[in-house]
């Protein structure tokens, strides 16, 4: 059998991206309740609207048991939006629990031997959440407010209505006028600015017009600010701002004469937004019409004047089916290939270049070697646009990976009983799809072991005089060609001499060795496989647990991963990646005939050494680079490459440095023959495991060359400990030498 | 009209009948109705005649060039580009440890695949593609002796040959690729290990 067919998959990608809106909304509603704010009612809103969808995509689709998980959860989150129910922690936790069940029934639809996700412990629980006291929804006088806002109203309007005069807000009602045509732009922008002053109840369309290519709307706001600052922030053309007689504030104000809304659909032009539409359309039909969107979920311009009450299903599955064609999802290996075309194409293209050469040679073809020269040249620059454009469809933002690492923060939190504060920046940092995907885990392995064992108990902090709550920052950023992801806490940070301890226990470094390494390599043990234990964990605090999983799981994406920690403060784990794997550049060298790549983002910089430059210490050769000693190695020796030394120059030695930040070595070279962009193709299961070599790729001329795993070989080389050794008595000579300097 | 006779085909091939071909009308619809031959390609590595079953070749090629891996093991001749795929290509006699013969121009390379994978196969020379009967094999890798009964699937006696089929998931044990001492320094991640 071949795999789910396209009708489901394309039900799966479009339910877990409202699955995943859905999360979004609950995470920033359970900050905004721990940070003990009001929450944003928009955002409850925008989770009823979210599982809404949700419930009429897999009727759609014929996914019975999401559809009815939808349906009971859609009536507890109009309860909630609605007052009936109150936001609590408990409720919060039935929501999570929600979008962990979608996530598991998601996973299993479509796989039939997938065992049935069992919801009815869910299900419990939401009748129960229901079930519990209902909020009162405090029966503030409406009083003063005219029959003809209140009977248009929709229940879930005349709720925040209610609400708004509870919490003793006035209410404003702002008159604007907008152009036909721009009203979409403008209705955003007004909206931005009331909402720094508090909260759009409604926007109902105005009777008193002005012209016919107009568009008047009277927007129902509550807020506790006096209307002359209202006036002020919301100051625009067309835009007045008249205080509501009924409302509970200071009573004051100045009374305006109540509009007069016309009836729902009586006038109510809806202009189609000429823009195109983002595919998230299917929030616009839902039973209540909300008019307000979230800016960031997509931005759907507010494409009616007017509440229309009611919409009924099958305008819900229309438009579901219309959102289903705005977006193409494409399975990866069909990129794959085409990225593999487009590589085959350069290896043509790179031919062709030869070819040209050798007719420069001819005589009497010079008109003709000039015009395909040109073609080349043009068909060159067409092919590294379309690569380009390849590359960025495979391109994702990081932010997919992070809001799942959200959700995990929150869950091992509570299981740990620590209260911890996420902070994520750069979620919009773009990783291919690829690299993203493979990320997940050990990102989430990271984020786990920061709260299980970095971050202490809430008494051993405040001991510490550190803040109650725990800290974990989620960092991506992008520095030239490389994404740099950070995982970084306030715990209680690692101890090396723990992990020195355990080093020498574990038989990895002998004890004499040990003593000379310094702190870096040393906490770079944690790396190192036999450091997983639980019996480690324990002893040392734990951290470190599974982190030779996660190095291979980076390096194998040809990334590196550094680690800062500093005792009692924190540790910082640095992850560095390519943004792609599909094309790299990369540096072309050749040793002993053989020619290599090196990715470029693993190279510092190429340097040209004299053989009296190289310093032997213990051993092991050395050079001195701006006051830094870098260990020498040689590929042809690691690699057992016939020693020719005939490609010697004593003058002229070639030095390639890589890796990050305290791990440099120096690769010695015997030439270096350029860039080039190349695309990476695995070498098949038998020889994936070779170290040292991270895949092959093509060159011209039908040429297959190795591409070298620079982080495997640097820490073969670091974990030599005659390496290290070497590099740290040179380094303690210097030191010593220093306070006898001038 | 042509959905009949699609309809007829497929209900013939349901039924598990045999359809006649139009190569059988050719040859006088005489061919011998049996599921179960196999047809086997030969081939001769050191002066041995070899065997594998045809759908285990998916192609037969001139030698090509190669570029050699570091840190494999002798027998890995290195990478080789196969219609876009990086394989990996290995010289068989090695493999088989015997002493290799010369290579001449008939050395062909066998592109095999074996668990998803392509691998290629140096041999000193194709033969023959013979069909062979189940109950012609000998399931007695013990004639030979040696560690080289392990790679041995069968033996089969032909009228004057004797065909040695390969057992390709030992032949081709990725383990043994990577030289011994480069071995275990790279982990196997076991998906959802980290849950």
């Amino acid at each position: 059998m071949t795999g789910p067919d396209r009708p489901s998959n394309e039900f799966l990608s479009e339910a877990q991206d409202v699955v995943e809106e859905l999360s979004r909304n609950l995470l920033e509603l359970d900050t905004q309740q721990r940070a003990g704010q009001q929450f944003d009612p928009d955002l409850l809103n925008a989770a009823f609207r979210a599982v809404h969808s949700l419930k009429g995509l897999a009727s759609l689709f014929n996914a019975n048991a999401i559809a009815q998980l939808s349906h009971n959860l859609e009536s507890t989150l109009d309860a909630l939006r609605l007052g009936k129910l109150e936001l609590g922690p408990a409720a919060l936790d039935v929501l999570f629990d929600s979008v962990e069940t979608f996530q598991r029934m998601l996973a299993a639809f479509g796989e039939e031997k997938a065992a049935p996700v069992d919801m009815d412990p869910l299900l419990a629980k939401i009748l129960a959440l229901s079930g519990g006291g209902e909020a009162d929804d405090a029966n503030a006088s409406l009083a003063g407010l005219d029959d003809s806002i209140l009977g248009v109203l929709t229940e879930y309007e005349e709720h925040r209505l209610r609400e708004n005069i509870r919490m003793g807000r006035r209410l404003f009602r702002v008159h604007a006028s907008f152009d036909l045509l721009a009203i979409d732009v403008g209705i955003e922008a007004l909206k931005g600015k009331m909402k720094a002053f508090g909260e759009v109840i409604t926007y109902l369309p105005s009777a008193d017009a002005s012209s016919d290519d107009r568009i008047d709307l009277d927007i129902l706001v509550g807020s506790e600010r006096p209307l002359a600052e209202i006036a002020a922030g919301v100051a625009e053309d067309g835009v007045t701002v008249y205080e509501l007689s009924g409302s509970s504030g200071s009573g004051g104000g100045a009374s305006a004469p109540a509009p007069a809304p016309a009836a729902p659909r009586a006038k109510a032009p809806t202009p189609a937004s000429p823009a195109p539409s983002p595919p998230r359309m299917t929030v616009e039909a839902i039973e209540e019409d909300e008019e307000e969107e979230d800016e960031d979920a997509g931005g759907q311009p507010t494409s009616s004047a007017a509440p229309v009450p009611d919409d009924d299903y099958a305008d819900l599955e229309a438009i579901s089916v219309r959102s289903v064609s705005q977006t193409v999802r494409v399975d990866l290996s069909r990129l794959d290939h085409l990225m593999n075309l487009i590589g085959e194409l350069g290896v043509v293209q790179a031919n062709l270049g030869g070819t040209l050469d050798r007719l420069r040679m001819r005589e009497g073809a010079g008109d003709m070697v000039r015009d395909l020269q040109g073609h080349l040249r043009t068909m060159s620059r067409k092919l590294s646009l379309l690569q380009q454009g390849l590359l960025d469809v495979r391109m994702v933002p990081l932010g997919q990976v992070f809001d799942k690492l959200a959700r995990v923060v929150r869950q091992v939190g509570r299981q740990a009983g620590k209260d911890i504060r996420l902070s994520i920046s750069g979620s919009q940092t773009e990783l291919d799809k690829l690299i993203v995907e493979e990320l997940s885990e050990p990102l989430l392995h990271m984020v786990r072991n920061a709260i299980d064992h970095g971050i202490e108990s809430r008494e051993e902090r405040i001991e510490a005089g550190k803040p109650a709550a725990g800290r974990v920052d989620l960092r991506a950023f992008q520095r030239g060609n490389r994404v740099v992801i950070e995982v970084e806490d306030d715990g209680r940070g690692m101890d090396w001499r723990k992990i020195r301890e355990t080093a020498i226990k574990r038989s990895l470094v002998t004890r004499e060795d040990a003593v000379e390494l310094g702190t870096n390599e040393i906490v770079d043990f944690i790396f190192m496989p036999g450091f997983t234990t639980r019996e480690v964990a324990t002893s040392m605090s734990g951290r470190g647990v599974g982190m030779d999983v996660v190095k291979t799981n980076i390096s194998r994406l040809s990334g590196m991963i550094d680690v800062d920690t500093e005792l009692g403060r924190g540790t910082r784990f640095a992850i560095t990646l390519p943004v792609t794997l599909a094309i790299i550049q990369a540096l072309v060298i050749e040793t002993c005939r053989q020619t290599f790549c090196i990715p470029l983002n693993s190279v510092l910089e190429s340097i040209m050494v004299r053989q009296s430059d190289i310093v032997t210490v213990e051993g092991q050769q050395v050079i001195s680079l701006r006051g830094r000693t870098l260990p020498l190695l040689h590929l042809s020796r690691m690699f057992g490459l016939s020693n020719d030394t005939r490609f010697y120059d004593p003058e002229r030695i070639y030095v390639v440095i890589v890796g990050l930040a305290q791990h440099r070595v120096g690769l010695v070279v015997d030439e270096l023959v350029g860039q080039q962009d190349v695309v990476i193709k695995p070498l098949g299961a038998a020889l994936r495991s070779v170290p040292g070599i991270a895949g092959a790729t093509e060159l011209g001329a039908n040429r297959t060359v190795l591409l070298l795993d620079v982080s495997t070989l640097v820490d073969e080389a670091l974990t030599r400990s005659e390496v290290v050794a070497a590099v740290e008595a040179e380094a303690a000579g210097r030191e010593e030498a220093r306070p006898h300097g001038p | 009209m042509a959905r009949d006779s699609n309809d007829l085909w497929n209900a013939l091939a349901r039924s598990g009948e045999a359809v006649a071909t139009e190569e059988d009308y050719e040859h006088g619809y005489k061919r011998e109705v049996r599921g179960d031959l196999r047809q086997y390609v030969a081939f001769r590595v050191s002066g041995e005649s070899y065997g594998l079953s045809i759908d285990q070749i998916s192609e037969i090629s001139k030698v090509f060039e190669t570029t050699p891996v570091p840190r494999t093991a002798d027998f890995v001749i290195g990478i080789g580009n196969v219609r876009g795929r990086v394989i990996p290509i290995l010289d068989l006699a090695l493999r088989l440890r015997l002493e290799p013969a010369p290579r001449g121009r008939d050395a062909r390379v066998l592109i095999v695949h074996h668990d998803d994978e392509l691998y290629g196969m140096v041999v000193d020379e194709v033969l023959y593609v013979v069909t062979i009967a189940p109950e012609e094999l000998e399931d007695a890798p013990g004639a030979i002796p040696g560690a080289r009964g392990e790679y041995i699937k069968a033996l089969t006696r032909l009228e004057d040959d004797i065909l040695i089929v390969l057992e390709l998931s030992t032949v081709l044990q990725t383990r043994d690729f990577v030289r011994a001492e480069h071995r275990g320094r790279t982990l196997k991640v076991t998906k959802g290990g980290l849950a």
